[in-house]
């Protein structure tokens, strides 16, 4: 009996034992590394979606050419005519103190005349595109009431405006009301007055009729029978008259974001044609002027773009013809290697571009009689126009863009140990690039650098693939992520990619200009390699 | 080895298990007025996983390839494996007359089960332990997987036969876990290069996805049946009919279940997909929808994890110095095969019996067990483990530990 008590005894200090072992065992964790691969990014990258965009074309050659046109500048009639919005009273009332109106009798007002706009447009005819009159009609006598409007010179296809309403009656402090709304799209107005000669002006007429059926009614000279005519949203799409002496200028910088990543290195580019094409299409001379264009680029260095045309005016005749004969007047300025400095202005890089220019309308005042037009299809656009072969040299060209980055991995749960991307390329571009990639913490210093272990080779140190017909060259570069970049993964807020472009001639290993032949492509695939370390 | 044994009484501890175990459960027509039976089980068995690797789980430690490797070699096309970590006390009160009658007393048991079983194919060992690496250019398939893991606790109410010991109680279960998986096709394939890979996927998996403790309940019994058989020479053996937590579940917490039964192929993003406003960061539709996957709340009933085990016990009155016994045991799960068992049991005096068995099925194949039950006046103590070989070798495919201690009043 001793022995089996002491056994018990032994069993209960081997279990206490046994607990606190397992207690300090269970401290480590299980762990076990595997080998994972992932394809990440699939896709080709070409110049194709430039072709047919008024900025590449293919052309005759193999080689791609730029073929660029942009309008920098856009004016139509909106801009330079408008209609406010004007509200119109007529009001009449009889010249006796009183008057027993039998039924049906028509008292005719005379034609009003009513400004509408400001003088610094003097608008003779206009169309209306699109708008609405918002009519109000007041009746002061006790028995309903026939109202007839008229706008004299306001017509569509040849037939005057008339609109006729039955008011019900009312008194002097709460008159009869009718209340419409009537789309005048498409009317034309004469804006002449009655005389003909004038401008800005719209005429009305007002009839009143009593009932016909209804009993005699006295009416008294303090009775006042009134028309609201509201014109709301009115949109015009033909103007005659003298627009004035219109001047738009402006200096305005626009930034290419794209060229703000260089850090260095420089580009060569062939002599290249740059044209401004004014073209007009308004019955109205104009003047343009040119008064500054240059760029900044990504140290500070500003050229001045040089012309004997930029800084004095250019005139620009107004367009011939009307209405669907409309001719346009067409103006250029053009730039080269011979009269410009044009070639240095473009290679300088330029991430910030500042650009003035004057356009002044009717520079010589009203020379036409009042006779400016412009027609619906009437624009008066700048166009700037460049062609050359898209051929581009680069020695070194370094662009360099910081994106954010946000992934973060526990280090005490199942992570990436280590790793490796693996970009596999296909060029078709005659140029070679090499990719670094900098790691970098909240304050912005690099905590490591990734580097590619190899550059993206020129397509020119290629072959031609018989299936295409291109000339193309494959590479494998591996970026490796070290166990140490990794467990700074908790650190890293931002990663640079900086890219190197170089466009060597096999031949002499020298950077030189490169045309850039069509269908040229860059085909990627991007996978990871990873291990990965399970903890549980 | 010190460490492996002490892990084992602790676990045993932890886990005082049922008594589906082969520690024979001895029949015994003694009468006394009332028995508390503390029984428990760790067992964790496997057809192809070693101990190596499985221990790595337990005591943590780095997996290294050499142990991948060993157990990979083991491995066929399908493999189970299985884990039982259950706990159990019961009070037998023979003193009174249950219903009035002499011959029935009643019992009160409560218990904390925990129950997973996996079928899984080799690939997906692979795949998990290995990575995609090694099955470049070739098709990973895990098709016919699934697994299912149930947690939950039981208190249950009985009658007993005071002289027969036969038994049988009505239990409530308290489901604190449930989760459930399966793969009916099942393929990952990727291209020699690995820039392409291309998953069929046929399958679903579901869980009780609240944080409350409860998360549904089960109702069930447990049943012991004891048939005496009279043998030629005049002697008696007993034949237990013996059922385990047989009933239903009702998951009533929520059960997110994730299904899907399609074919993705995936080569790499574009550019496009990734910069730019339209970039499938900043799409409205989800990664699961992107994927194909439905995801459904819905309400689950299904059977407890439990068995029934149909055998010859040993009999305590008999006094041969050695005795046999044998059965087979079932679990309702497609990765449980049927287990049959034969053991002899040795009595070396009269407080101390020694048996030894051999088992094939269940969790893995074939494994040999030992047990010892030491007896003093009113105690019972009994230790056993059904896998030998795994407790001593790192080889060995499992782990299995047993204990019960008897207070006879």
């Amino acid at each position: 009996m001793m022995n089996v008590r002491k056994i018990v005894k032994k069993l209960n200090i081997l279990l206490f034992i046994g607990i606190v072992i397992l207690n300090s065992c269970h401290k480590e964790k299980t762990t076990w590394n595997s080998d994972w691969v992932t394809p990440l990014i699939n896709d080709t990258l070409s110049l194709d979606n430039l072709v047919n965009d008024s900025t590449l074309s293919e052309g005759m050659s193999s080689f791609y050419q730029v073929d660029l046109t942009r309008t920098i500048l856009n004016l139509g009639i909106e801009d330079f005519v408008s209609i406010p919005d004007t509200l119109i009273t007529h009001n009449f009332n009889i010249a006796v103190p009183s008057l027993s109106v039998p039924p049906g009798f028509s008292i005719v007002n005379e034609i009003e005349e009513h400004s509408i706009g400001n003088n610094s447009v003097q608008l003779k005819k206009i169309r209306v595109s699109n708008g609405v009159i918002k009519m109000e009609v007041f009746n002061p006598v006790n028995t309903k009431t026939f109202f007839t409007i008229q706008l004299p010179g306001v017509s569509k296809n040849g037939v005057e405006f008339q609109e006729q309403y039955e008011v019900p009656g009312g008194t002097n402090s709460n008159p009869g009301t009718v209340i419409a709304n009537l789309d005048i799209s498409g009317y034309d107005i004469l804006l002449t007055g009655v005389s003909g000669a004038n401008y800005n002006i719209l005429q009305s007429r007002l009839l009143v009729s009593t009932d016909p059926t209804g009993p005699s009614v006295i009416v008294t000279s303090s009775q006042v029978f009134k028309v609201n005519a509201e014109f709301k949203n009115v949109k015009i799409d033909y103007a005659r008259g003298y627009f004035g002496n219109l001047i738009i200028s402006d200096t305005t910088t626009y930034n290419i974001d794209f060229l703000n990543n260089i850090t260095s290195g420089s580009v060569d580019l062939p002599a290249v044609n740059l044209q401004f094409e004014i073209t007009n299409g308004m019955k109205i001379d104009a003047k343009a002027l040119i008064t500054t264009v240059s760029n900044t680029n990504y140290v500070g260095n500003t050229i001045n773009l040089t012309n004997s045309q930029i800084g004095v005016p250019i005139y620009v005749d107004q367009a011939t013809g009307s209405w669907a004969s409309l001719i346009n007047s067409t103006t250029s300025i053009g730039f080269d290697g011979m009269n410009s400095n044009l070639e240095t202005y473009l290679e300088n890089l330029g991430k910030s571009h500042t650009i003035g220019y004057k356009l002044e309308m009717n520079p010589n005042g009203n020379v036409s009689g009042g006779w400016n037009e412009i027609f619906p299809n009437s624009r008066l656009k700048v166009k700037v126009k460049a062609q050359m072969p898209l051929t581009i040299g680069a020695d070194g060209l370094t662009l360099r863009d910081t994106f954010d980055f946000d992934i973060k991995q526990d280090l005490e749960k199942s992570h990436v140990e280590s790793g490796t991307f693996v970009l596999n390329v296909s060029n078709a571009f005659p140029m070679s690039s090499s990719v670094k990639l900098y790691l970098m913490n909240s304050n912005g210093a690099v905590i490591h650098t990734v580097v590619g272990s190899s550059e993206i080779t020129s397509s020119l140190y290629g072959v031609i693939d018989p299936i295409d017909g291109k000339r193309k060259m494959n590479s494998e570069i591996n970026f490796v992520l070290t166990e140490s970049m990794l467990n700074d993964l908790e650190n890293i807020t931002n990663i640079a990619v900086e890219t190197q472009f170089n466009s060597p001639d096999p031949a002499t290993s020298v950077n030189s200009q490169v045309l850039i032949p069509i269908g040229a492509f860059i085909a990627v695939k991007l996978k990871a390699n990873l291990v990965l370390k399970a903890m549980l | 080895m010190m460490r492996l044994v002490l892990t084992i009484i602790v676990l045993s501890l932890f886990s005082v298990g049922s008594a589906q175990q082969l520690l024979p459960i001895q029949h015994d027509t003694n009468t006394y007025n009332q028995e508390f039976i503390l029984t428990g089980l760790a067992d964790f068995g496997a057809t192809s996983i070693e101990n190596a690797l499985s221990s790595k789980f337990l005591f943590g430690g780095n997996i290294t390839n050499e142990i991948k490797d060993n157990s990979l070699e083991k491995h066929k096309g399908i493999n189970r494996l299985g884990l039982d970590i259950t706990s159990e006390l019961e009070y037998r009160n023979m003193k009174v007359n249950l219903f009035g009658k002499e011959n029935l007393g009643f019992t009160v048991k409560g218990g904390y089960y925990s129950y997973m079983s996996s079928l899984y194919s080799k690939d997906l060992f692979g795949l998990a332990f290995y990575g995609n690496e090694s099955f470049l250019g070739e098709n990973a398939d895990f098709s016919g997987s699934r697994f299912s893991a149930m947690t939950f606790q039981k208190i249950g109410f009985g009658v007993i036969d005071k002289k027969k010991k036969s038994n049988v109680s009505l239990n409530l279960y308290a489901i604190s876990n449930y989760s459930e998986g399966n793969v009916r096709d099942g393929k990952l394939f990727q291209s020699d290069s690995g820039d392409s890979v291309s998953l069929t996927f046929d399958g679903e998996f579901q869980y009780a996805s609240t944080n409350t403790f409860l998360k549904g309940y089960g109702v069930g019994v447990d049943l012991d049946f004891r048939i005496p058989v009279v043998l030629k020479e005049g002697k008696t053996a007993y034949i237990q009919f013996l059922a385990k937590n047989l009933g239903f579940a009702h998951v009533n917490s929520t059960v997110t279940q994730y299904s899907a039964d399609t074919v993705l192929n995936f080569d790499g993003f574009t550019f496009n997909q990734l910069i730019g406003d339209a970039n499938i960061f900043n799409a409205n539709s989800s990664i699961l929808d992107t994927l194909g996957i439905d995801s459904t709340s819905i309400t689950k009933i299904r059977f407890l994890p439990g068995f029934i085990q149909i055998g010859k016990i040993v009999d305590v009155m008999n006094t041969s110095k050695l005795q046999s016994f044998f059965g087979v045991r079932m679990y309702p799960s497609v990765s449980y095969v049927p287990m049959i068992y034969a053991g002899v049991q040795y009595k070396t005096a009269k407080w101390l019996d020694l048996g030894a068995n051999v088992s094939y099925g269940g969790f893995t194949t074939l494994r040999f067990g030992l047990y010892s039950q030491i007896k003093l006046n009113k105690f019972a103590l009994g230790i056993s483990s059904e896998n030998l070989v795994g407790i001593f070798s790192s080889e060995g495919k499992g782990q299995s530990v047993i204990l019960r201690l008897r207070l006879q009043l």
